[in-house]
Order: structure tokens, then sequence, then C-alpha cells
């Protein structure tokens, strides 16, 4: 490998929003996080370790938002995802009996069943606690953990209560630390949306990078001499990594991106829907809801669900390889393409949804690792890499303002403020202005009236979510995220009407405090006004 | 004075004994009141299961400052039966049965804040978002029904221009056409009635971004230009290349006649 060979920074996102509902048995929206577990998160442990038992030092950039890491530390949300497994691993078990004979089905059944028998041993190995897994692989020098805005609030858009950005990155950071025991080096801004003056908080509560869509780069003032292909500095210090477009369209897009190749494996035919409900019944949700169980016997072919052909996973297999040469191929002609014109080394930043990997693209994690893999062993111009690594190199970089942008559709602001989730905006500012206000005048608070100020700032944050207004765009699970607004603007404007009457019922409290449990260490006093 | 002080003492005492027992009594009727209570909230939770075996409160949490019960976690073990594949699932659920009532944990949204109150938000270098709040007392003043209207004044506070944008009374939110990107704006809530103009409320300040590439190229950083002459030793051709770099890079394609390009030859 060449000493001046580019750099490759894949990041990957992964973020959910808090859902936790100790008072269902059963509730639909928190399987998100089990899905996801299942899918993504510990197929991709497996990588990682599979990599590093093979002595292949890989580095990756892994963004485990505040939300996300609360849920995965939480016993009771863990104790519920042992069920999930546990029935996943019953459900493989009879799935191979019925489908005995079929020749195709009955390998695959036994597919599914050893991977839902190793990932459950995965969990069970890193004893039910995720982050220690993920802690583990940046300890030995595989992983740069970082963080995100403390509920993934949608920063632009909170511009006019400077306190309640201020509020999202240092209870990010603190957060941090209590999960992974350092500091974050750098941070993921949610939807990587940035405006002017984000770099300056970031730079107080101590991180040295962030990302932004490419046109946040390409747009900045004055203009980046580097483009994509090097990071600019903000003037406050921090730096800015944008997107590399063309690593973005390979993999995210829906026409020419690897995950719509039709050997691939389909993602919305399900057993949970194709199977009588007196034998399915059990494993989909207890009110007799059809649900993805995450058995899927069919490949992207056909328009119609029905017209899908039987998923070959060898063939997938080697379709993911092929897919990891092509796209570790391309890096390799874009640096030699790239660095015969910059006084430095190009770096290529490839963020993504870390949930495409596995959950919605089921042979993401094998290619990730045929990636990773190759580009360690194999690359001449290019080797991976981080921002701090970058950092490390070149501690000095052209000064440049991004311009606002984030990586959604339009590259600005229109799927979390438009007409269908507009109406969230007054009610959250006005709750965050009072709590603020809050945070002032109550700054020296203890006992009862501090317990209820800490859980106002967790119901604030909660509700300051992006995620809310995007389901509401998407138009995916509307219903619940209106209620989740609802349910924040209530329970914060019944904390702050008995804060100032000194009236709190502590009964009251303390359920709110047992069900919107993130973040144990809050101290509201992270709303404090800015001097 | 020594006895009325005993009697005073001793009846303090009684007070605080018949207290203390008011305050056990009441605890115990609050608890059975609470399980009452939730017994009933277990009956409305539609346990599906053929056969589910409740095991009455395994634990009961309680908070240091209140010291009051809360809520009760359950654990219980539940069945299900598939006849086709004739394998039983057990699994222990857990959830929690709370006191408080569930109407007690959500509600409807405010009407709205009592406030005059206009707030500007930037959508994209040509849209921006406004809403606003009237408050009551604002409208009986400005003896709205009488022939006036509203209006949102515009400024670009970068070039001091404005326009006004008429909108209906009962609207409390519209999306602004911006007549310029890279610019500052900031909105006013204003009413015309029939006589003069009043200002209700004034919006924050909003950047909005630029559309696109800017004229002014970065100033490179110095270590750049001594990084060439580590890789490839010829002074000459780094000033070159500097000033190439400082200008165009972002449109060029690679040039093969580059002298760097020995290090990179594309695959």
């Amino acid at each position: 490998m060449r000493n001046n060979a580019g750099i490759w920074v894949p990041v990957l996102h992964a973020h959910l929003p808090f859902v936790r509902h100790p008072e269902y048995v059963d509730m639909m929206e928190e399987r998100w996080l089990y899905e996801a577990i299942t899918e993504t998160y510990i197929p991709l442990l497996d990588v990682f370790q599979r990599l590093s038992d093979d002595k292949i030092k890989f580095r990756l950039t892994l963004t485990i938002t505040p939300s996300l890491a609360n849920m995965l530390a939480d016993s009771l949300l863990m104790k519920r995802y042992l069920n999930y497994i546990n029935r996943l691993v019953d459900l493989s078990e009879k799935e191979v009996l019925r489908t005995k004979g079929q020749a195709k089905y009955e390998l695959l059944s036994r597919i599914y069943r050893d991977k839902f028998y190793k990932i459950r041993s995965i969990f069970e190995k890193w004893n039910y606690r995720l982050l220690n897994a993920f802690r583990y692989f940046q300890d030995s020098g595989y992983l740069e953990i970082i963080t995100c805005c403390a509920t993934h609030a949608y920063l632009p858009l909170l511009a006019n209560c400077k306190e309640a950005v201020e509020a999202q990155i240092k209870m990010a950071v603190t957060d941090y630390e209590r999960h992974f025991k350092c500091r974050p080096k750098g941070i993921w801004l949610a939807e990587c949306a940035y405006y002017e003056g984000v770099d300056e908080v970031l730079k107080r509560n101590g991180l040295s990078y962030f990302f932004v869509d490419t046109h946040g780069i390409t747009n900045a003032n004055p203009r980046p001499s580097y483009a994509t292909y090097a990071p600019i500095d903000c003037g406050s210090g921090v730096f800015a990594f944008g997107r590399d477009p063309e690593t973005g369209r390979q993999v995210w897009s829906s026409e020419v991106g690897y995950p719509g190749d039709p050997n691939y494996r389909d993602f919305y035919r399900d057993i949970g829907f194709d199977l009588d409900e007196e034998y399915i019944g059990p494993y989909i949700h207890e009110s007799g809801i059809r649900l993805n169980t995450g058995i899927k016997y069919h490949r992207i072919t056909g328009k119609n669900i029905a017209d899908k052909e039987v998923y070959d996973y060898s063939m997938a297999m080697q379709k993911a390889w092929e897919h990891a040469n092509h796209f570790v191929f391309c890096r390799e002609r874009q640096v030699a393409a790239v660095a015969p014109k910059m006084r430095r080394r190009p770096v290529i930043v490839s963020p993504y949804d870390c949930e495409l990997f596995g959950h919605w693209w089921f042979e993401g994690p094998e290619f990730l690792h045929n990636v990773l893999r190759k580009m360690s062993l194999e690359g001449q111009y290019t080797r991976l890499g981080t921002p701090s690594d970058y950092i490390t190199i070149y501690s000095r970089n052209e000064k440049a303002v991004p311009s606002m942008s984030s990586w959604g559709e339009d590259g600005y602001s229109s799927v979390w403020l438009n007409e269908k989730n507009a109406w969230i905006y007054p009610h959250m500012h006005k709750a965050t202005e009072r709590m603020i206000r809050l945070a002032n005048e109550f700054y020296d608070a203890s006992g009862l009236i501090q317990r209820a100020l800490n859980q106002a700032a967790r119901e604030v944050m909660l509700l300051q979510s992006s995620d809310w207004a995007f389901i509401m765009k998407t138009e995916t699970t509307v219903g619940y995220a209106k209620q989740r607004v609802k349910d924040h603007v209530f329970r914060f404007n019944k904390l702050y009407e008995s804060i100032l009457t000194g009236d709190v019922n502590v009964l009251w409290l303390s359920e709110v405090e047992s069900r919107d449990n993130i973040f144990p260490e809050m101290d509201f006093r992270v709303f404090k006004k800015q001097e | 004075m020594i006895t009325a002080k005993k009697t005073a003492s001793k009846t303090a005492s009684k007070n605080l004994k018949m207290l203390v027992e008011d305050q056990k009594e009441n605890r115990r009727l609050k608890e059975l009141e609470d399980l009452k209570f939730l017994k009933d909230a277990v009956l409305r939770l539609k346990i599906a299961d053929d056969k589910p075996v409740l095991k009455p409160v395994l634990k009961t949490t309680s908070k240091s400052v209140a010291k009051a019960k809360i809520s009760y976690s359950f654990e219980y073990v539940s069945y299900k039966k598939s006849k086709k594949a004739n394998i039983q699932l057990c699994e222990i659920k857990y959830f929690t049965v709370s006191l408080v009532k569930e109407s007690e944990l959500t509600g409807e949204l405010p009407l709205d804040y009592d406030e005059n109150r206009l707030v500007l938000q930037i959508l994209d270098p040509f849209v921006a978002h406004a809403y606003w709040e009237i408050s009551l007392q604002e409208r009986c003043r400005l003896r709205l029904g009488y022939g006036g209207h509203f209006v949102l004044r515009l400024h670009n506070i970068t070039d001091s221009t404005k326009e006004e944008i008429w909108f209906p009374e009962d609207v409390g939110n519209c999306f602004v056409a911006l007549p310029k990107p890279a610019s500052i704006y900031r909105a006013e809530l204003g009413y015309y009635s029939s006589k003069r103009y009043s200002c209700v409320a004034i919006s924050n300040a909003v950047y909005a971004p630029t559309d696109k590439v800017s004229e002014n190229p970065a100033q490179p950083v110095t270590e750049d230009v001594a990084e060439v002459l580590d890789v490839t030793e010829q002074k000459q051709q780094v000033q070159v290349k500097y000033t190439f770099v400082k200008e165009d890079f972002v449109d060029q394609e690679p040039d093969e006649k580059d002298s760097g390009s020995e290090n990179y030859k594309p695959l």
C-alpha cells in the first residue's frame, strides 16, 4: 500500500427513536429495536468479530445515537428482546419441519435457524449488553464510535432556541461518557443537518468534527479547493467532513444501487403475511395483526409480491462478493483520479444508515465484511480510516463556513417541516422556552422539584426528536408519532404547572419517570440560558 | 409550671401517636384501594393466552424521596399453542401496571398559549415557514371583524427591502417564498384597520442559505505545498498545481500528464 493513499471513511449511523412501553405486554413499535438488533446490530458485531479474529485491522466510524444507546442499555427492553429472539428460534425450528421435502425452502429455513441461534448466542456472549460489545471493538482500535444529538433533534428547526441546541449536544456528550467511558471525538448531527453557528456549540462541548451533505461543503463560503475530498475548518477549529456523492449513489440509489439487485432477498414478502393464522398466530402481534417475522424466502423479482422467485442464498452471497469487489475497485479508481490534483491525501466519506445493512438489505453485513476485508488487505490507493485518523495527519484545513444543509430529500428541511408536521413546532418551541425559563428560575432546586425539573427536561427532549416529524411525512406509523408528540407536550406542561405552583404529585411523577426513563443522568441545568 | 409542661408534652406525644396511627391506617386503606385498582387494571389488560399464569405482585418499586408505591411490575408465564406445529411456546412476559390512570398521562394539545408570537424558520434557500399566535386580549384591542385585516411583512435585512403577504384571520401559519437566497430575513405580523397599521409581533431573524457555489476561493493551507514537495520533489510544478487547485478543482477531469499521476495511475 502506498504511503500517500487516499482515505476511505465509512460511516454507519445507527439510530432508532426512543420507544419503550412497560405498560404494554406487546408493543408493536418496540419491535423496531428488536428487528434492528437481530438483523443489523448483532450481524455487524459478528462481522467485526470475524475480521478481528483474522487480524484484519479495519477502521469504521459508527454513530450510536443516545436514544438508541439508552434502549440498548435498558434491562426491560433487553429482557423483552430475549423473548423475541427465543420466539424466532422457535419459529425457525418449526419452519424446518414445515418445509421438509421442499428442497429450496428447507435449505433456507435451516439457514435462518442457524442464523437465529447464532444471534442469540452472540447476545448471550455479551451478557445481553450490546453496548459493551461495541465498546470492546472501539477499545480494540477497530471502531470509532461517535455521538449524535441527544434525541436526534433536527437542529436547524431549533435554531431559535440556542439553549436547546446546546442542551442536545451537552446531553449527548454526557450520555456517551456514561456508556463508553470516554469522550466522543466527533458527532453526527441528526439528519446531517447543519446551520451556521452549530460548530461553536460543538467546540464548547469538546467535539472536533461532524458531517455535512455534499452541498454543505460545495456551497461553503469561501469555496473550498478540494470539494468533499478534504474537510473544512468552520473557523471555530471544528472540522466538517462532506459526504461523497458517488459512494452514496452506489449503495443508496434504488435504481442503480447494489441493494436492488434481483439476486438479493426481498424485504416485503415475509411468512408473517404468507402463512395461515393458526400456524403463525403465536409469532405475530398478540392482537392478530400480521407483522414481519424476519423469515423471508423470496428474492427481488417480479413487481407483484406473489410473483417473486425463491431466494438463492449462495447466489446472493456471490453477488455480495462481486459488489464488494466492484465497490473497492471504484474507490481505487476514484482516488487514482483525484489524488494527482491534490496537495494532500484525499478523503472519501461514505455515510449510510446503519439499519440499511441487514434490515433493509439482508446481504448488507456480508457486503460490508467483504469491502472492509478487501480494502484492508488489497487496497493499493485507498486505505480505511476515520475522521480522527485524517485529522491526526492533517490538523490544518482550509477555513470556510459550510452552507446550511441536510441529507434529506431536496437537501434542506422540507422533510421535517411541511404541511403534515408543521403543527408540531409551536408546541415544541413553547415547551423548550418554558424549559429554559424553569432551568433559570429553579437553578438551585433540590429534592422533589429537582426530580420534576429533570423529568420535564426529558419530556422536552423527547418531544424534540426529529423522528415524529419524519414519520408524519413518510406516512408510516403516523398515529403513533402524533400520540408521542401529544404525550410529551401534555406531560411537560403538567410538570411545568406543578413546578411553578410547587405542587408536584409524587405518584404521577414517578410513573412518568418510569416510562420516559431516557437519560438517568439528566440534569435540567443543561437548559440554562447562555451567558 | 413543670406539670403544665408535662401535660403539654403528653398531649403532643399522644397527638403524634394518633397522627402516626392515622397515617398508617390511611396508608393501609390506600394500599387496599391501590390493590383493587391494580386488580381492575390487570383485568383490563386483554391477555389472550390460553392459560395465563399471573404470579401475584413479584416486586414493587419505590422511590427514595417519597417512598410511595408507584407501580407493580409483573412477570407471568405465557403459554401459546399452535395446533399445526404441535409446539407450545412458553415465555416470561414483562409489563408494569401503574397506579396512575392512563387518562392522567396523556391529553389533547393546548389550543393556544395566549400570547402574541411570530416565529420564522428557514426551509431552504427560497422558502421560509412562519407561524404565529395572537392573544385574545390583542384581538379585542385590534377590534377584529371591523373591516381590518392581517398582514405579514417580510423584511430582507441584508438589502433593506420588504414585502407584504396578506392572510385571513383564522390562519396560524404559512410558507413564505423568499425573494433572494443568502440573505437575512425578519418577519413582522401587523394589522391594518381602516385608519392605521398596528404591529402585533416581530419574529426572530433567520438566514436563508445560498443556493450556489461561492465565487471566492478559500485560502489553501500552507502545509499542502510542503506535502507535494515530499511526494514529487519538483518545486516548479508545485507552484503550477497550487494555482490550479485553488481555482478549478471541483469540475476538472484527471490530467494523466500531470506529474503527480505517476503515483496514482488510473486502474
